[in-house]
């Protein structure tokens, strides 16, 4: 009768497993793309967004024409000193100590140099790859949206990734934060930049600790976005919010055009 | 020397023979097809990426290939006592090795020389850009790199199970390939006793990492100089030799009967 009732309890654990397994699959928090429907989730699982991840580090070494992304990474955690010439001789230096490095530094592509414009289409296979295999890897959804806006002038492309990334990434401020940069400078939308930047400040208050600078930054192109749309007393708000942000040394200039510009408001001049 | 030509010949023929070499050659044939009619952002002349997965597969399959035939030749021959009948015969201990480790890696230079023809004449439908010396060296660099673990393969199969010959020929073969770049770095940032350990290890493995072009010939790099290609040969192999040799002594003192 004990064995009996042993056995019955695994087997309700076992269903209750099951059934739970159902619930955290249809949980509204998971991802579309990464979790249920995906033949290739169910059959990678995470290992999927990993493999996504390698991708996007091949991209980076196809933007460097070739160069392994772990010898960029050592020659900058060799030299902190991350200036392009200093990263050069770093690399250089990091991989010809004895014979072993020149012959590997022969072989592989140790100097770095970027995709011409006319072979930029190369990357652009990885950043689709990778950003399929994993829709939160934020870099590469703001990358690939990089490559169409600034570097193709496509900003209706630009505009569709980022979207597509919105969705996969909800917490991002960074994309918000993009897709208002995009409609303010290029669509010329200043409300529809202003909802965005909005956006992209609230989610930004939770990680401030980790941007310094960035509070100033989409303060102030929100209160741009609201001045172009006919809004100054928002604007203007925004233009205060974002000088009280200002603590030590950073960007000197920005500080002198935002105290400018609430002056101007003020005066009534805007 | 006709009796390891006889002898090798029936290893590269052993290659052919089993289904591993067309599986690996009809998956990779699928995957390039596949990810040739993907369209990227509606993006369409691009090559890099399929000569990566192409170059990769061809690779990965070719050592693949090659080392488990490498590792199976003697434990097959001694559990099928087809070892003893060679060796009775006017077959010398050091004309079996040389025999085996011939066959092996002519089988292995073979397999990758078909992936390596046709992913180039796949590439070549889509650009004109490759460079046939970078190419050439490519594929020569690949097959030293594949003569190296042949030799090792050869020499751990006297001492190994095959399963396990594979795993830790491979195994080695991987982690120097990716991390050989990078193990003097490493070794530097090391205290005490490791430092000079990890050094030592970074001067004495066979840096696999040498016979691999693949960046070079997908990005349009120049081919490196003849002279330091001539001299990774030489490196290549002496390296195969010392694994030779150790392997047919590990064999000369071996109980066969």
């Amino acid at each position: 009768m004990k064995d009996l009732s042993v056995k019955a309890g695994v087997l309700a654990a076992i269903f209750a497993l099951g059934a739970l397994s159902f619930v955290i699959q249809r949980a509204p928090d998971l991802p579309e793309r990464s979790s249920a429907g995906d033949p290739l989730f169910k059959m990678l699982g995470s290992a999927k967004a990993a493999l996504g991840d390698l991708v996007f580090m091949r991209a980076d070494s196809y933007f460097h024409k070739g160069l392994r992304p772990d010898l960029l990474k050592a020659a900058l955690e060799d030299d902190q000193a991350a200036t392009r010439g200093v990263r050069q001789d770093t690399m250089s230096r990091l991989i010809s100590r004895d014979w072993i490095g020149r012959v590997y530094a022969a072989v592989n592509v140790s100097s770095e140099h970027h995709l011409d414009l006319d072979e930029s289409d190369e990357m652009l296979p990885l950043l689709d790859i990778s950003t399929r295999l994993n829709p939160h890897n934020r870099a590469a959804v703001l990358t690939a949206s990089y490559w169409f806006h600034d570097r193709y002038r496509d900003t209706g492309r630009a505009l569709e990734i980022l979207k597509s990334g919105r969705g996969d990434n909800p917490d991002s401020w960074e994309i918000d934060n993009e897709l208002g940069r995009i409609y303010f400078e290029k669509k010329k939308d200043a409300a529809q930049a202003a909802f965005y930047f909005r956006s992209a400040l609230r989610k930004l208050s939770k990680a401030q600790e980790k941007f310094p600078f960035d509070p100033i930054r989409v303060r102030y192109q929100l209160a741009e976005a609201y001045r172009a749309a006919g809004r100054p007393e928002r604007a203007l708000i925004f233009y205060k919010e974002a000088l009280s942000f200002y603590r030590h040394r950073e960007e000197a200039a920005l500080k002198r055009v935002l105290e400018k510009k609430i002056a101007e408001l003020q005066t009534g001049k805007a | 020397m006709r009796n390891v030509a006889a002898i090798a010949g029936v290893v590269v023929k052993e290659i052919f023979r089993k289904k591993d070499f067309y599986v690996a050659f009809v998956f990779t044939g699928i995957v390039l097809f596949y990810a040739a009619r993907l369209r990227f952002y509606d993006v369409g002349n691009t090559y890099r990426y399929l000569m990566d997965i192409g170059l990769g597969l061809g690779m990965s399959f070719a050592a693949l290939l090659t080392a488990t035939l490498a590792a199976r030749q003697f434990p097959a021959e001694m559990q099928g006592r087809t070892c003893h009948v060679l060796l009775s015969k006017a077959v010398s201990r050091r004309e079996y090795v040389a025999g085996k480790f011939l066959g092996s890696f002519a089988a292995g230079a073979s397999c990758y020389l078909l992936f390596f023809g046709v992913l180039l004449l796949f590439t070549l439908t889509k650009t004109h850009q490759v460079s046939f010396a970078a190419a050439a060296q490519a594929y020569v660099l690949f097959c030293m790199g594949l003569m190296l673990l042949t030799a090792l393969c050869t020499a751990l199969g006297f001492v190994m199970t095959p399963a396990a010959n594979a795993t830790v020929s491979l195994t080695l073969y991987l982690m120097i390939s990716l991390y050989g770049v990078t193990l003097r770095q490493a070794a530097e940032k090391q205290e005490g006793v490791l430092r000079p350990v990890l050094l030592a290890v970074n001067l004495l493995i066979p840096h696999f990492g040498f016979f691999d072009m693949r960046q070079r010939l997908i990005h349009g790099w120049d081919p490196i100089s003849w002279k330091l290609a001539a001299l990774l040969c030489v490196y290549a192999s002496a390296y195969s030799a010392v694994f030779l040799a150790i392997g047919w002594l590990l064999f000369r003192k071996k109980n066969i009967s």
